[in-house]
């Protein structure tokens, strides 16, 4: 009967290991942050959701920096009552590959103070004090550069001092850069648009990415000498319903040794979205270890928070219906066009934007 | 033997569940109907402004300032017709989604009442045959 009893709880606690249902990670801690120097980047889908993020908290959110990627509400068709509807083709389409059918800038300013005006986002007269670095690769086959340029026009036209929006698309090797994360020495050709969609260029996105949105920064560490958390996910989403609305169960924190609870001195708080196929259910710890932002925070005083999204199938929504196709996220992208039937997916009572938050909250000590 | 008067009420309650599931089947099917038109006129409202859009760019088209060049003339109009067929078939790919959105709105609202009618048609039957 002991035996028996035994190899139950063996069998339990294997399946809670090696199952996919339940989250193993330690529920997400708080660091020594400082709530007024929390900053956001991502690539592709995650400059989407950095940019969206940005928008939506703009209050507490002091700079951005959207990689191939970024222009806020171009996948949205019509404003109603109870939120948005936005296309998954006009996400690929005008977003990303035809931009010709792109609105004028004045179209994405008066989303934006509409959906202001619900109170659905924060006010964006908060836009003026951020610093904003945009990046797009003159070889890229993905998002078109026309995008990213638009972007930054949307952040000039929504207020954001001309000296303060930083738009890189030129000067690199060769065709330019690929859809990709650029770095100094790691990755794919600088022109390819492919698998890991991490391409060297000699280029330190990081630091120019970071010291456009903080100043001078002390060089970096080589190797880093803090250390990655994983931390659940799961009860950041409605429900704890984590797969079902495009997260994963797991996410990565990077800590500095200068940042661990206790420390005297304050940290700042950067939050990294990866892209599409870029999740550590596809590349591991690649991206979180590889894109050479926790070098830099190492040495000044960074956490780095990695949320991760999660490729949702029909079978992980929390109904299925004749409209289930239009819900799932094959790809593990960031929500950018209102999968998972979210008609607030860019505001702050979207489901990812408000987990994001949340975790942003916990880590400064803000939420519980 | 059944008392008559109960027959006669239990007939009657069966009458009326009937009624009442009939009326929510006519309201489903208006509720469907007005789905229908509304797909309809916000994809009569799109191809308007892809038309117009359409329209603005071609207006706006700058024309050459100097000579032209045959090879920039050419080379600039398989540009614009390799856009062109980009943007049709991005305008076809939006106008399937809504189309196939609001086709599955209506799909759902159907479905859902189907199945509702079954479970209280299946409900009156047990209420009326005891």
């Amino acid at each position: 009967m002991t035996i028996r009893r035994h190899t139950a709880a063996v069998l339990l606690l294997a399946a809670a290991w090696f199952g996919g249902g339940a989250s193993a990670a330690d529920p997400l801690g708080r660091f020594p942050v400082d709530p007024a120097e929390v900053s956001v980047s991502g690539i592709s889908s995650g400059a989407f959701m950095a940019n969206q993020l940005h928008i939506a908290h703009s209050a507490g959110i002091v700079g951005a920096g959207m990689i191939a990627g970024g222009l806020y509400g171009c996948a949205v068709d019509s404003v109603s009552e109870n939120g948005v509807l936005a296309l998954a083709s006009l996400a690929i389409g005008p977003c990303m590959s035809v931009p010709t059918l792109l609105r004028p800038v004045d179209h994405y300013a008066q989303l934006t103070a509409d959906l202001a005006a619900k109170g659905w986002i924060d006010p964006p007269g908060d836009l003026a004090r951020s610093r904003v670095y945009l990046f797009t690769g003159q070889a890229d086959k993905i998002v078109s550069p026309k995008t990213v340029e638009l972007g930054a026009s949307l952040y000039r036209a929504l207020g954001v001092p001309v000296a303060h929006v930083k738009l890189r698309d030129r000067d690199l090797p060769g065709a330019g850069a690929g859809h990709s994360w650029v770095t100094k020495n790691f990755g794919n050709a600088c022109d390819a648009n492919a698998k890991p969609f991490i391409n060297d260029c000699r280029y330190d996105q990081a630091e120019d990415l970071l010291q456009t949105i903080y100043g001078p920064l002390q060089p970096p560490a080589a190797p880093p000498a803090g250390h990655i958390v994983a931390f659940d996910q799961t009860e950041f989403a409605p429900g704890k319903a984590a797969a079902a609305n495009g997260l994963l169960d797991t996410g990565n924190l990077y800590v500095p040794k200068a940042c661990e609870p206790g420390a005297a001195r304050h940290c700042r708080l950067h939050v990294v979205l990866h892209g599409c196929l870029q999740s550590a259910e596809v590349l591991r710890d690649e991206f979180y270890t590889k894109i050479g932002v926790n070098e830099w925070a190492d040495t000044n005083r960074i956490v780095v928070l990695y949320p991760q999204a999660h490729a949702t199938t029909v079978a992980e929504l929390s109904s299925q219906d004749a409209s289930s196709l239009f819900n799932t996220n094959p790809e593990g992208c960031w929500n950018w066009w209102g999968y998972a039937g979210d008609k607030q997916f860019l505001t702050k009572q979207g489901v990812q934007v408000g987990a994001i938050w949340s975790m942003v909250q916990r880590v400064t000590g803000q939420g519980n | 033997m059944v008392e008559p008067s109960l027959a006669v009420d239990g007939g009657f309650g069966f009458l009326t569940d009937l009624i009442g599931i009939q009326m929510r089947n006519m309201e489903a099917v208006r509720q469907a109907q007005q789905k229908m038109l509304e797909g309809i006129g916000v994809l009569a409202k799109r191809q308007t402004e892809i038309i117009e859009g359409t329209l603005r760019r071609s207006v706006s088209e700058p024309s050459p300032a100097t000579p032209p060049d045959i090879r920039a003339v050419v080379s600039h109009q398989i540009e614009s017709l390799k856009t062109t067929i980009l943007e049709n078939q991005t305008n076809s790919n939006i106008l399937s989604e809504m189309a196939a959105r609001s086709s599955a709105e209506v799909a759902n609202i159907l479905q859902s009442r189907m199945m509702a009618a079954l479970d209280e048609f299946k409900a009156a039957l047990d209420h009326a045959i005891p």
